[in-house]
Formats: C-alpha cells, sequence, structure tokens
C-alpha cells in the first residue's frame, strides 16, 4: 500500500476513532513510532497535520498540542538514554508518561484560559490515551517496520 | 565554557519557548491561528465524519434487515419472505415517520421577530483530546451564514451556542457545558438569574437568585436576551429544587434543561435578519471600533 494512502487511511480512522472515545489521541503512538523508525521527515509532516486536526476539532486556544507533542517527543528521546526503544517497559513507560503529560498538561491549559472543566473528563481522556498507546504502537509499528528487508507502509 | 553552555541552554530551551509563548500571546490577539485551525482541522475531521454518518444509517439500515430475516428462518417460506418485507417496511416507515416527525416540529417553529432560522444536522460530539468542552459539531459552516455565539435551538428549548465555525461545519457549546452561562429570566415571576451548566446529564445552576426574590417551582426559565446572544423568550430549562442557604444572600436553585443534547440529530441556527456582517468582528477590529 502507498505511504500516502496508508497515512491518509490511518488519519481517517483516527478521527472517526476520535469521535466515539472523546479525550483520546491515536495520532501520538503513531507519531512516536516513526520517531522510533527515524523517520523524522514523516513525523514531522504527519504531526504538523494532526496538530491541526487536534487544533481544529478541539475546544481550547491554539497552543496545547503543539506542547502536548512537543513533550511526548522530548520524553521519547529522554528515555532512550535508558532503554531500548525496542524493549516493551520502554512502550509501557512512554504509555504511563503520556496519560500523565496529557492529564496534566490539559489542567494546566484549562486553568491557563479560565475554562471550567470537571477533572473526570480531562482525567477519562488521558487514561484513554495512556491504554491505547501500547495498543498504537504495536499495530503502527506492525504495519510500518521494514520486513526481511523490504520496507512496508 | 560559560558563553557554551548559555547557547546550548537558549537554543534548546529558552528559544523555543520564547517562540511558543509569542505565537500563543499573537494568537490570543488575532485568533488567526484559531481561525487556520478550524478552516483546515476541523473541515477535514468534518469531511471525513459526515460521509461516514449516512455509511452508519445505511449499514444500520442493512444490518436491520439481516437480523430480521434470520429470526423467521423456521418459517413457512412464502409466509417468512411476505412477512420479512412488511416487516422491512413497517421499519423504513417507521423510521421516515420519526423523521418526519422531528423535522415536522423543527418547521413548526416559530423564530422570534428579527430572527431566521435554519435546520443542521449534528455529525459528531466532542472530538480529540483538546476537547474540553461540552460540544457537538453541525453540518453548516460561515460559507452558510454561521458565526460565533449565534443561538442554536430546538422547538423544546435551547441547545447553546456556536463556539467556533469551519467554512462548512462547526461547534456548538452546549447549555450543560460549565462555561455557557445564559441570562434568564422566570415565565412567570419575571425574575432574573443566570443558568449555568455542570456537565452533560447533569442539571444547570441557576445563580444570583437573590434571597428574597420571588421564583416558583416547576417555573419555565426563558432567555432574558440581556447578553444580545439569545433573543427573549426562548425555553431553557424547568426548575426543578428551590433551596435556602441560612448564610447566604441567595437562594439555591437547580433547573432541568428542557433538551437533552446527548440525543439531539436535528438542531435550527437562528440567524438575525438584519446581520449585515455574518463575519465575527476580530480582536483588531473590535480595538478598532472601541
Amino acid at each position: 500500500m502507498p505511504v500516502f494512502v496508508f497515512w491518509l487511511l490511518y488519519t481517517v480512522l483516527c478521527v472517526w476513532a476520535h469521535s466515539f472515545f472523546p479525550g483520546l489521541d491515536c495520532f501520538a503512538p503513531a507519531l512516536i513510532v516513526c520517531l522510533h523508525l527515524r523517520r523524522y521527515r514523516t513525523a514531522f509532516w504527519l504531526g504538523s497535520i494532526w496538530l491541526v486536526i487536534n487544533e481544529g476539532t478541539g475546544s481550547l486556544a491554539f497552543g496545547s498540542s503543539i506542547v502536548w507533542y512537543c513533550g511526548l517527543i522530548l520524553f521519547f528521546f529522554l528515555i532512550q538514554l535508558f532503554l531500548s526503544s525496542r524493549h516493551i517497559y520502554f512502550v509501557l513507560t512512554l504509555a504511563l508518561f503520556a496519560g500523565g503529560w496529557q492529564l496534566f498538561l490539559y489542567s494546566s491549559m484549562v486553568r491557563l484560559q479560565e475554562l471550567q472543566v470537571a477533572q473526570e473528563t480531562i482525567l477519562s481522556g488521558s487514561l484513554m490515551t495512556m491504554l491505547f498507546f501500547p495498543v498504537g504502537w504495536i499495530l503502527v509499528q506492525g504495519m510500518t517496520e521494514p520486513r526481511g528487508g523490504r520496507a512496508s507502509v | 565554557m560559560f558563553r557554551l553552555k548559555f547557547k546550548y541552554i537558549f537554543f534548546a530551551f529558552l528559544l523555543p519557548v520564547f517562540l511558543y509563548l509569542g505565537l500563543y500571546t499573537w494568537n490570543s490577539r488575532t485568533g488567526a491561528l484559531d481561525r487556520f485551525a478550524a478552516y483546515t482541522g476541523m473541515e477535514f475531521a468534518g469531511l471525513v465524519l459526515a460521509p461516514g454518518k449516512w455509511i452508519t444509517a445505511r449499514t444500520r439500515t442493512l444490518w436491520n434487515r439481516y437480523f430480521f430475516l434470520v429470526g423467521t428462518v423456521e418459517e413457512n417460506e412464502r409466509l417468512r419472505e411476505k412477512n420479512d418485507s412488511l416487516k422491512l417496511e413497517a421499519i423504513k416507515l417507521r423510521e421516515k415517520a420519526s423523521e418526519l416527525e422531528r423535522i415536522k416540529s423543527l418547521l413548526r417553529f416559530s423564530p422570534p421577530d428579527d430572527w431566521d432560522y435554519e435546520g443542521a444536522r449534528v455529525i459528531a460530539r466532542r472530538l480529540g483530546p483538546n476537547a474540553a468542552l461540552g460540544t457537538i459539531f453541525i453540518n453548516k459552516g460561515f460559507r452558510d451564514g454561521v458565526y460565533k455565539d449565534q443561538p442554536i435551538v430546538t422547538p423544546d428549548g435551547v441547545v447553546g451556542r456556536v463556539y467556533k465555525a469551519a467554512p462548512h461545519y462547526a461547534s456548538v457549546l452546549l447549555l450543560t457545558d460549565p462555561n455557557n452561562h445564559i441570562p434568564v429570566l422566570g415565565q412567570n415571576s419575571r425574575t432574573n438569574a443566570i443558568t449555568e451548566g455542570q456537565g452533560l446529564d447533569e442539571a444547570l445552576q441557576v445563580k444570583h437568585v437573590p434571597r428574597n426574590a420571588l421564583l416558583f417551582s416547576r417555573e419555565l426559565l426563558v432567555t432574558s436576551g440581556l447578553a444580545d446572544v439569545y433573543p427573549k423568550g426562548l425555553p431553557v430549562a424547568r426548575i426543578k429544587k428551590i433551596k435556602l442557604l441560612e448564610l447566604s444572600l441567595f437562594k439555591k436553585v437547580v433547573s432541568e434543561p428542557l433538551v437533552n443534547p446527548d440525543r439531539l440529530e436535528e438542531v435550527l441556527i437562528l440567524k438575525r435578519n438584519d446581520q449585515s456582517d455574518p463575519l465575527p468582528l476580530t480582536s483588531d477590529e473590535f480595538r478598532i471600533l472601541e
């Protein structure tokens, strides 16, 4: 399958998943998998597109997604100093961080913008992202990692 | 050595932080990035979700057909076919009748003077990790004359107001969201108050009702038209509970919204007839006017 079609389909499916599970971010694991596979250019373009989608569909002022993705990327490189990114503990640690980071970031952003949002709303989104992270990682890595010398999508 | 370290810290941490803060401040002043995200990201999400709604409806119909056919396998072949086709016809007609009923009730709605209305379909609810507020997505945007803060209603009552508008889609802040405050007055008592949401499926708080103000149990609360967002007289909620607190100067009032935003399929957008410029003012334009 051509790379463009794969990522377009992935994005469409993610938007649908977002409509069923408010607060979940399905794009995050795919972005980190792109970094793990050292596809930095793909990560940059996809990250920019997903950022705009998240900002456009969201109800916070522009900027939260930039910090959200930057934090994830920073933490990805930080954990790489201690754990191999092929290790399952790496993915689990990153999932744990993603959940905690989403909870902290969106709670702060909501306070910064003087909005009233129930903590449970943000907490449920963070939990969903945390639980989806390993699943998303396995799915995306399974479909994008080069197999037997030949790159899949 | 110190200069090298400072350079490293500056480029790795301080510069991105300054850039981000600059971008954030510039956007909060102009709203340019918010508009850009709405015109691109929201539009894309709308384009993805709108056809999906149609596919879901078709799939549901197919599933219903299959389900009913499987349930009658043991019956006589001829009778079963006839029975099935009649059942399917009934389901289709029932669905059409309920849709017709909904549309008829929308058409029966008479807008206040100087206001016109237009129907829209709900295509999604809260979307993505950024969707902290209680919102719904509708299939009409600023190309259809929808702009920020436009009232959204049903024949039963107020739904909320437009929060963000893209070219063909818009998000609506629901009346049940804690950030949506609607100025209301009691239909009989004429006491002014403000409703505040407490979340989906939760009652509305009615705030700023003085201790000695008149307010009746089960009284209907209608929009007062004070904030110049909603026209006067639209039903919002019905009073559920009134409590007098010993130390407070205000009554504690809880009301039930007349519309259940969780079950909405179609809504009405209220438009001012004298609206000459449907696009919202930008912060710069607003400052110039001031």
